[in-house]
C-alpha cells in the first residue's frame, strides 16, 4: 500500500510539473527568412524579450507584456498616452535605428521580434539568432500581401507564444467590431482617391501595395499608387498630378523630415497647387505606426474614414 | 643697347634650389646674325634658352628683345618678334598639318578673325621651306619624328617673325635632318637665327657666332675660329682635336678623350 | 569623317543638329509616367506660350505639361551642353583624354553639400540648409581650394590643380559617405543616393533661367578663346611660344568650367560620362579643332542627355531613374564602339 501510494504521488506530481506546461505556449509556426524557409518553435514562454520595431513594441505593450520586454529600439513615433507611463520604464537600447549586436546581446534576451528588416542578413539574421539562443518572431504583416488580417494573425500568433490567448482574443475582436463598424458607415459609396505621402521633394515617396493600402480600403478610399509591387515605392509627381486625388494621407515618423515641413511643401508647391486634396485642404497626418500593424491600425482606418467621408459620420 | 641687338641677355642668374645654373650670363645677339651656343651636356645651353622664350624666368637679370624687356612685353607682341623651335612633347589629340602650322599664326591674328587667303599662302610656303608639301590634310601624329620636327619648323616660319630661337630640336634625328635643318636656317639671310649646336663641325659650317659654354659660364664668344681653339675644346669638352680649314670653313677632326 | 570638310558642309551639319535637337525636345515633352495626347500636348505649350484659353484641358495634363516636363528637357539640355562644354575645356587644360568636367573635385564638393542638406537638414547656427544652395557651397569651396593649391604667384600649375582635385575628391566622397552611412532612415539614404546619381526630378521654371544662363556665359567665354584652346591642346610651350597668353587664358577657362560644373552639379547631381565621352566622340566625327567642336559637341551633348533623362522617366514608371545611371549605360557602349570603329587615335 505505501508503495502505491509513493506511486501515485511521483505520478501526481510529474502530472503537476507537466499540465501547466501543456498550458503554456506550445506553437510552431512556419516562416520564410532571407530565402529560407524555417519552422519555428516557441516551447516555452520568452522572458526577456527584445523588440526592434515601434508596432511590435506597441503589440507587446497591448498584450500587457511590457514587464517581459529588456529592451527595445528603432521607434517611429510617440506611444499612446495610456502606455506612456509603463514605456517610460522601459530600457532603450538604439533610439530610431538598430542596435550594435553588443547592446543586443547585452540585453540577454531570448526573443526578439522586429521588421523583416530587423532580421536581414545585413542585421540579426536567423543564425545569429540561433547561437545566442534568441527565438525569433517575424510578424505576418511584414510578408506580402498584407492586410488588416495579417494584423489579427499576429496578436493571434504573440497570444499563443505568451500564452495570453484571452488578452489577444479581446483584441482582435474589438478591433473586428470597430473596422465592422466603419465599413457599415461607408457602405455603398464610392472609393475617395488617396495618395499616401511619405516624403521626398524632388520625387514622392510613397506606400504601394500592404497594410496602408488594405487600410485605405477598408476606410472608404483607393489608394492611386496601389498597383506596384513593391510596398512602399518612389514614384513621379506626374502620376501623382495626373491621379488628381482627393485626399492626401501624410506620414510622420521621427526619422524623417519634421511634419510641418512636409505640410509646407505640400500646400506651397506651385506643381501640386490643383491637385484637389490640396485645394481643398484635404490633408490627414497618420503616424508611421498606424499603418505597420497594431492596435492603433484601427484608430487610424476611423480617422481616414472620417476624413475620406465625413458626411457618413 | 645697340640699334640693332635683337637680343640681348644682361647678368642672368638662374637658380634651382640650391643649385645655381646661370651664373652672370651675359650676351647679345645682333640682326641677321646666325649664332650658335654650344657647351657639353649640362652647361646651360638650353636653360639660357628658356630664360630667353620665358619658359623659365631668371632669378635676376634681363632679357631685351628689340630693346624692351621681355617681360613687360605683351605675349602676341613676343611672339610676332620671335619664334621658337623646340623639342616637343607628343601631343595627345589629332590635328591635321594645316591646323598645326596654322597655329604659328596665332599672333598675326585679332580675336575673331577668322583664317583668311594670307594665312592659307603662307602656311603652304612654309610647309615648301621644310619640304613638305602638299601634306596639309594629312594627321599630324601620322608623320615620323623627322617630318613632326619640320612641321614645327614651319610653325615657326608661319609666325613671320624675324628672330627664330632653336632649343635642341634635332637631336634625336639623324644626321641628314640635323643637315637639312641647318640649311634652311641658313638660307634666311633677312632672319636672326639663335640655336644651341651639339655638333662643333654644325656651329663651324653654319653659325657667324659661337657662344662657348661651360657650367653655366660663359667661356668664349666669338667666330668659329676664336672660339673653337684645339686648347678649348681639350679643356671643355675633355677631347682632343685637330683642326683644319677646308674650302673655308672649319673642319674638327675628333681625336680621342682626354682627362 | 567630316575633319577636313567645307564651311558650308559644317554649316549643314549644325543645322541637323539643331533641327534634331528641337525634335528631341518636342519628344520628350510628350513622353513621362503619364501617357497625354500629343495633339494635347501642342496645344497646352502654344495656349501657355500665347496666352490662349486652356480652360478646355484638364488643369493636371496643363501642370504636367508646362509645370513639370516642359522646364525639365530645357534643363536637361543646358545640362547636357553645359558638361559637354566642360568637359572640353578640362580635357584641353589638362592636355589629357581622360579628362573629365570633375577632375577637379568639384562634383565630390557639390555632392558632399546636398548631401549635407538631404541626410542632416539643419546645422548649429546655420539652421536649415537648402539643398542647391548648400551643394554650391561645397563645390564653391572645393574651387577655393584647388585654386589656391594648384597656382603660384598667379600662374596654375595644371598638374598640381589636378592632383589637388584628385585628394579634395576622395577626401569628399569619403566624407559623403560616412553622412550616408550615419543616416539611419533608410527612405532618406535613397533620396540621397538618388541625387548623387544625377537626377532632373525637381527641376522647374525656376532652375531654367540658371540653366541657361550659366550656359550661354560660358558659350560667351569659351567661343573666342578657340585658337587657344587649340593651342593649349597642342602644348602650353608651343602656344605661349606662338603668342598665347597662357597664364590669363587658363584662369579664364578653368573659372569658366569651375562655374559651369558648380551650378549644374548643384542643380541636378554629379551626372557622369556626357562630359567626358561626347566630346571624344565629336573629335573622332568633326576633328580636334575647337572651333568646329564646341559647337558639335554641345548640340550632340544636349540631344544625348535630354534622351537619356527621357528613358529615365518611362522605364520604370512610375519610378524615375537617376538620369546619371542611364548616360554611364548607354555612354559606354557608344564609347567603345567609336574606339573600335573610327581611326580616332590618342597618341601613336
Amino acid at each position: 500500500m505505501k508503495r502505491q501510494w509513493k506511486k501515485v504521488t511521483a505520478l501526481g506530481l510529474a502530472m503537476a510539473c507537466v499540465l501547466p506546461m501543456a498550458a503554456s505556449a506550445e506553437t510552431t509556426i512556419h516562416t520564410e527568412l532571407n530565402g529560407t524557409e524555417y519552422d519555428i518553435e516557441y516551447t516555452k514562454v520568452p522572458e526577456r524579450v527584445v523588440t526592434l520595431a515601434n508596432f511590435t513594441t506597441e503589440m507587446l505593450l497591448e498584450l500587457g507584456l511590457s514587464d517581459k520586454i529588456v529592451g527595445y529600439g528603432y521607434m517611429d513615433n510617440e506611444v499612446p498616452e495610456e502606455y506612456a507611463e509603463e514605456f517610460s520604464k522601459l530600457n532603450c537600447i538604439s533610439e530610431t535605428s538598430n542596435p550594435s549586436k553588443e547592446d543586443l546581446l547585452a540585453t540577454e534576451p531570448d526573443f526578439m521580434t522586429g521588421w523583416y528588416s530587423t532580421f536581414s542578413e545585413k542585421n540579426f539574421p536567423y543564425d545569429f539568432c540561433e547561437e545566442n539562443g534568441i527565438t525569433p518572431y517575424i510578424p505576418r504583416v511584414e510578408y506580402a500581401p498584407a492586410t488588416i488580417e495579417s494584423v489579427y494573425e499576429d496578436f493571434t500568433n504573440l497570444g499563443a507564444i505568451f500564452g495570453v490567448e484571452d488578452k489577444a482574443d479581446e483584441i482582435v475582436t474589438d478591433m473586428k467590431n470597430r473596422i465592422e463598424a466603419v465599413q457599415k458607415a461607408v457602405e455603398g459609396k464610392d472609393p475617395v482617391s488617396v495618395f499616401v505621402y511619405d516624403s521626398g521633394e524632388d520625387a514622392p515617396f510613397t506606400a504601394s501595395a500592404g497594410l496602408p493600402t488594405n487600410m485605405i480600403e477598408l476606410a472608404g478610399g483607393k489608394n492611386v499608387f496601389a498597383d506596384t509591387e513593391k510596398n512602399w515605392t518612389s514614384a513621379a509627381w506626374e502620376d501623382v498630378i495626373a491621379a488628381e486625388p482627393e485626399c492626401i494621407v501624410v506620414m510622420d515618423y521621427l526619422a524623417s523630415d519634421p511634419i510641418d515641413q512636409k505640410l509646407e511643401f505640400l500646400k506651397n508647391s506651385d506643381i501640386l497647387a490643383d491637385v484637389p486634396a490640396i485645394k481643398n485642404d484635404n490633408i490627414i497626418v497618420i503616424d508611421l505606426t498606424d499603418v505597420t500593424g497594431c492596435y492603433r491600425s484601427v484608430d487610424a482606418i476611423e480617422t481616414m474614414a472620417k476624413a475620406f467621408h465625413p458626411d457618413c459620420f | 643697347m645697340k640699334e640693332n641687338e635683337v637680343i640681348r641677355v644682361e647678368d642672368l642668374d638662374f637658380t634651382i634650389e640650391t643649385s645655381k645654373i646661370l651664373s652672370q650670363v651675359s650676351l647679345s645677339v645682333s640682326k641677321n646674325e646666325f649664332v650658335g651656343l654650344i657647351g657639353p651636356n649640362g652647361s646651360g645651353k638650353s636653360t639660357i634658352l628658356k630664360n630667353i622664350y620665358r619658359q623659365y624666368s631668371p632669378s635676376s637679370g634681363a632679357v631685351y628683345l628689340n630693346g624692351k624687356d621681355i617681360y613687360r612685353m605683351k605675349s602676341k607682341e613676343v611672339a610676332q618678334q620671335m619664334a621658337v623651335v623646340a623639342q616637343e612633347n607628343q601631343p595627345d589629340f589629332d590635328f591635321s598639318v594645316r591646323e598645326m602650322v596654322m597655329m604659328g599664326r596665332y599672333s598675326r591674328k585679332k580675336m575673331f578673325e577668322q583664317d583668311d587667303e594670307r594665312d592659307l599662302e603662307i602656311t603652304e610656303k612654309a610647309l615648301s621651306m621644310v619640304g613638305m608639301q602638299g601634306t596639309e590634310e594629312r594627321s599630324f601624329l601620322s608623320l615620323s619624328g623627322g617630318e613632326k620636327q619640320r612641321i614645327y619648323l614651319a610653325m615657326a616660319f608661319a609666325q613671320e617673325s624675324s628672330l627664330i630661337i632653336l632649343d635642341e630640336p634635332t637631336n634625336h634625328l639623324d644626321i641628314g635632318y640635323q643637315l637639312y635643318i641647318m640649311e634652311i636656317m641658313r638660307q634666311f639671310e633677312d632672319k636672326t637665327i639663335f640655336t644651341s649646336v651639339h655638333d662643333m663641325n654644325l656651329a663651324a659650317r653654319y653659325c657667324d657666332r659661337v657662344i662657348l659654354l661651360q657650367k653655366g659660364k660663359i667661356i668664349a664668344n666669338g667666330t668659329p675660329e676664336e672660339v673653337l681653339t684645339v686648347e678649348r675644346i681639350r679643356s671643355v669638352f675633355h677631347v682632343n682635336t685637330e683642326i683644319e680649314k677646308k674650302n673655308g670653313v672649319l673642319n674638327i677632326t675628333y681625336l680621342g678623350w682626354t682627362k | 569623317m567630316l575633319r577636313n570638310s567645307k564651311k558650308g558642309v559644317m554649316t549643314g551639319v549644325y543645322a541637323a543638329l539643331v533641327v534634331l535637337l528641337i525634335l528631341t525636345l518636342v519628344f520628350a515633352v510628350n513622353f513621362g509616367s503619364v501617357d497625354i495626347y500629343y495633339k494635347d500636348v501642342f496645344q497646352i505649350v502654344y495656349g501657355k506660350i500665347f496666352n490662349k484659353d486652356l480652360s478646355a484641358y484638364k488643369s493636371s495634363q496643363i501642370n504636367i505639361i508646362w509645370a513639370l516636363r516642359l522646364p525639365k528637357v530645357i534643363v536637361a539640355a543646358c545640362t547636357g551642353a553645359g558638361l559637354v562644354l566642360t568637359g572640353i575645356l578640362m580635357q584641353a587644360i589638362t592636355k589629357n583624354p581622360l579628362a573629365d568636367p570633375y577632375v577637379l573635385g568639384i562634383s565630390s564638393g557639390a555632392s558632399a553639400g546636398a548631401v549635407v542638406s538631404l541626410l542632416i537638414g539643419t546645422l548649429p547656427v546655420i539652421g536649415r540648409v537648402p539643398l542647391a544652395e548648400s551643394s554650391f557651397a561645397g563645390a564653391l569651396l572645393t574651387a577655393v581650394i584647388v585654386f589656391v593649391f594648384g597656382s603660384k604667384n598667379g600662374k596654375i600649375n595644371t598638374t598640381k590643380m589636378i592632383l589637388v582635385g584628385m585628394a579634395l575628391s576622395s577626401f569628399f566622397s569619403a566624407l559623403t559617405n560616412i553622412i550616408i552611412f550615419l543616416t539611419p532612415d533608410s527612405r532618406r539614404v535613397q533620396t540621397a543616393t538618388f541625387w548623387l546619381s544625377g537626377s532632373f526630378a525637381g527641376t522647374d521654371w525656376g532652375d531654367v533661367p540658371l540653366a541657361v544662363g550659366v550656359l550661354v556665359v560660358g558659350l560667351v567665354l569659351t567661343l573666342p578663346l578657340t585658337r587657344e584652346l587649340d593651342a593649349l591642346l597642342i602644348g602650353e610651350d608651343i602656344a605661349r611660344n606662338t603668342g598665347v597668353n597662357t597664364v590669363r587664358v587658363k584662369w579664364i577657362l578653368i573659372l569658366t568650367s569651375t562655374l559651369l560644373t558648380a551650378i549644374l552639379v548643384s542643380m541636378s547631381g554629379a551626372i557622369g560620362f556626357v562630359g567626358f565621352v561626347i566630346p571624344h566622340i565629336s573629335r573622332s566625327i568633326v576633328g580636334a579643332a575647337h572651333k568646329r567642336l564646341i559647337w558639335f559637341s554641345v548640340l550632340l551633348g544636349a540631344i544625348f542627355v535630354v534622351w537619356a533623362d527621357l528613358f529615365a522617366r518611362i522605364m520604370f514608371s512610375p519610378q524615375e531613374l537617376p538620369v546619371g545611371v542611364i548616360t554611364s549605360l548607354c555612354g559606354t557602349p557608344a564609347f567603345l564602339w567609336m574606339l573600335r570603329k573610327s581611326r580616332y587615335s590618342f597618341s601613336k
